[in-house]
């Protein structure tokens, strides 16, 4: 781990960022039907009215220009104006982030803790516990979210009426007792996936060689579960976890909707749906920066996790 | 071709398919159904599944509505068999895009090397950056809600799953004496790489395929929930949910629930026969 090698990641995801803001800005540019009509909402509009919101938007200006000025706003943290809200998307998306990340923290909690706990017991459980978990969680990474979304909300909030179907609650424990239904369906396929990798991951370290040594030695079967194979195979594991909650600003999406939660993931829904384009441009980069950001931060943190790799990293 | 296309088939991937395992062929049981009934649908349905009775309004299951009816009245089961067509096709047309475009970068890739390699590298990375979902929202943004949109999205945001393993087995493969041989013989490239290449390595191909088919499903589904996929009047099953939401709020669940264990179904289905074509084809290679 140099940090010639650290520069160099940094500067691909500055690239990365670079040419995803470009093809945004391009897609959106070349997209049929003008903000203006929009902003004009179907009203007839003077040409004195029409040629002030065009230099409002700045909309006569050529693409290039367009696009510059864009990105040096995006660089000074000025997202633009939203056409459907009138107000700045910076404002109204930090208005609506603090759902989406109390939401994808809770479910990342929840794959973590119970993705482990039940990838571990399968793998020391062998048979009947160890069958019933791979068909249990085969099944759940077929199970998209927002079936899940619909299950839990027929059962838990129709039916048993134990937790409410629709909103974000006030306060940090109603906003919890909220978030449970759509944190689990955010996290249930995720969380098989995990438990399949810690698994397969555990299975593996168990067979090993050190392991049967350590056994032959006399040391309590639970120390060698624990001290021994449990950290060795949990590097994998903590990697794929980074991966899979940063997929999970995706899939929030389709959450927030099922729940009517506002968070930013609905917020996408309704700006593309309100071809309201400096929100959906500004949530779309949010979401890919974060995304090869967090991957960046996993590659980089795996050395430290796994002692084994740092001479392969550096080399 | 398509009396040398026969017995390729028979010979190379018959065998290597046979012994996947009971898991994979109740897979492809259960799959089999599903494509027959989205094929026979006009003679299953018991009703017209587009028929609006609003007197018949979220009625529960009956003889002549076995899985009820929905908000409009309309027979669910009839919507589910007719689902059935769009919700196996949408992912169908993702795969087979992403395929060709995935087979024909890789192959290319792999078989020129160099610059040519390194450039299409980069540019799979480029798309891997961009979550498969995400490209489709934009491209909706872009291009207004439909089926066209988001199956071209997910094509392309795939294109990389496929690249990446035909790259790979592309690579070893293009090393092998008998493309050499081949070579020497004066034989073209596109036509070695079509006629030898790309059959050899097909059934790795086949597995990642099946394995894509399956999150295609997901993704189009929850495309066609958040109401940016199929549009009304038609519906796949993932726009069904998204209509059956009212009536289950209202305790009348099966007209959002049925469609849902059938995408749980076919996915699980794809996925199992995904894991068991790649294991076989894994075990054969060694």
């Amino acid at each position: 781990m140099t940090a010639a090698l650290v520069g160099r990641r940094l500067l691909a995801l500055a690239l990365v960022m670079l040419v995803t803001s470009f093809v945004v800005f391009s897609a959106m540019y070349l997209a049929p039907g003008s903000p203006e009509s929009f902003l004009a909402r179907g009203n007839s509009i003077t040409a004195d009215t029409l040629a002030a919101i065009r230099a409002q938007y700045h909309l006569d200006d050529p693409f290039l220009q367009r696009y510059l000025s864009w990105l040096g706003g995006l660089l000074t943290g000025d997202f633009g104006q939203s056409l459907q809200f009138r107000q700045p998307v910076g404002g109204l998306i930090a208005s609506r982030l603090t759902t989406t990340l109390l939401l994808i923290g809770y479910a990342s909690l929840l794959i973590l803790i119970s993705g482990v706990v039940i990838g571990v017991i399968a793998a020391i459980r062998r048979g009947v516990v160890d069958a019933a978990a791979v068909i249990g969680t085969t099944v759940a990474m077929g199970t998209p979210s927002f079936v899940v979304a619909i299950g839990l909300t027929s059962l838990f909030a129709v039916t048993l009426g134990w937790f409410p179907a629709f909103g974000a609650g006030e306060g940090l424990l109603d906003r919890l007792w909220h978030l449970t239904l759509p944190a689990v369906a955010l996290a249930l396929s995720s969380a098989a996936l995990i438990a399949r990798a810690t698994r397969s991951s555990m299975l593996a370290e168990l067979g090993k060689e050190y392991v049967e040594t350590a056994r032959v030695r006399g040391f309590s079967e639970r120390r060698l579960i624990w001290r021994h194979a449990f950290r060795n195979a949990m590097a994998p594991v903590v990697t794929l976890t980074g991966l899979v909650v940063s997929g999970l600003l995706v899939t929030t999406t389709l959450v927030e909707t099922a729940f009517g939660l506002n968070g930013m993931g609905s917020l996408l829904v309704q700006a593309v749906n309100a071809k309201d384009f400096p929100v959906t441009q500004a949530i779309v980069l949010i979401i890919v920066a974060a995304f090869a950001v967090s991957n960046l931060v996993v590659d980089l943190l795996y050395p430290l996790i796994d002692p084994r790799e740092r001479g392969r990293a550096a080399g | 071709m398509a009396t040398q296309a026969l017995p390729l088939v028979r010979r190379r991937w018959l065998p290597r398919l046979r012994g996947a395992g009971w898991m994979a062929a109740s897979a492809v049981a259960v799959l089999a159904g599903l494509v027959l009934v989205a094929l026979l649908a006009p003679w299953l349905a018991p009703q017209d599944p587009d028929a609006v009775s609003l007197a018949e309004s979220l009625n529960g299951p009956s003889a002549a509505h076995p899985l009820g009816t929905d908000q409009a009245g309309r027979d669910v089961l009839s919507r589910l068999i007719w689902g059935a067509r769009i919700s196996l096709l949408g992912p169908l047309g993702v795969v087979v895009g992403a395929t060709l475009l995935g087979v024909t970068v890789g192959v290319v890739a792999a078989w020129r090397g160099g610059w040519v390699d390194a450039a299409l590298s980069r540019m799979i990375e480029l798309i891997f950056a961009f979550p498969g979902v995400l490209l489709a929202i934009l491209l909706v943004a872009v291009l207004g809600a439909g089926l066209d949109s988001t199956v071209l999205a997910l094509a392309i945001a795939y294109t990389p799953y496929m690249a990446r393993i035909t790259r790979g087995v592309a690579l070893s493969e293009r090393n092998r004496p008998y493309i050499r041989a081949l070579e020497l013989q004066g034989f073209a490239a596109w036509g070695i790489a079509l006629r030898h290449l790309i059959p050899n390595i097909a059934p790795f191909v086949l597995a990642q395929a099946s394995l894509c088919f399956g999150y295609a499903m997901i993704d189009l589904a929850g495309l066609s929930f958040l109401g940016f996929g199929v549009q009304p009047p038609r519906s796949d099953w993932g726009a069904m949910i998204s209509e059956g939401q009212t009536a289950l709020l209202q305790g009348m669940p099966l007209s959002a629930l049925a469609p849902g264990a059938a995408i749980v179904t076919a996915v699980v289905a794809f996925s199992l026969l995904g894991e068991g074509i790649a294991d076989h084809v894994r075990k054969a290679a060694r």
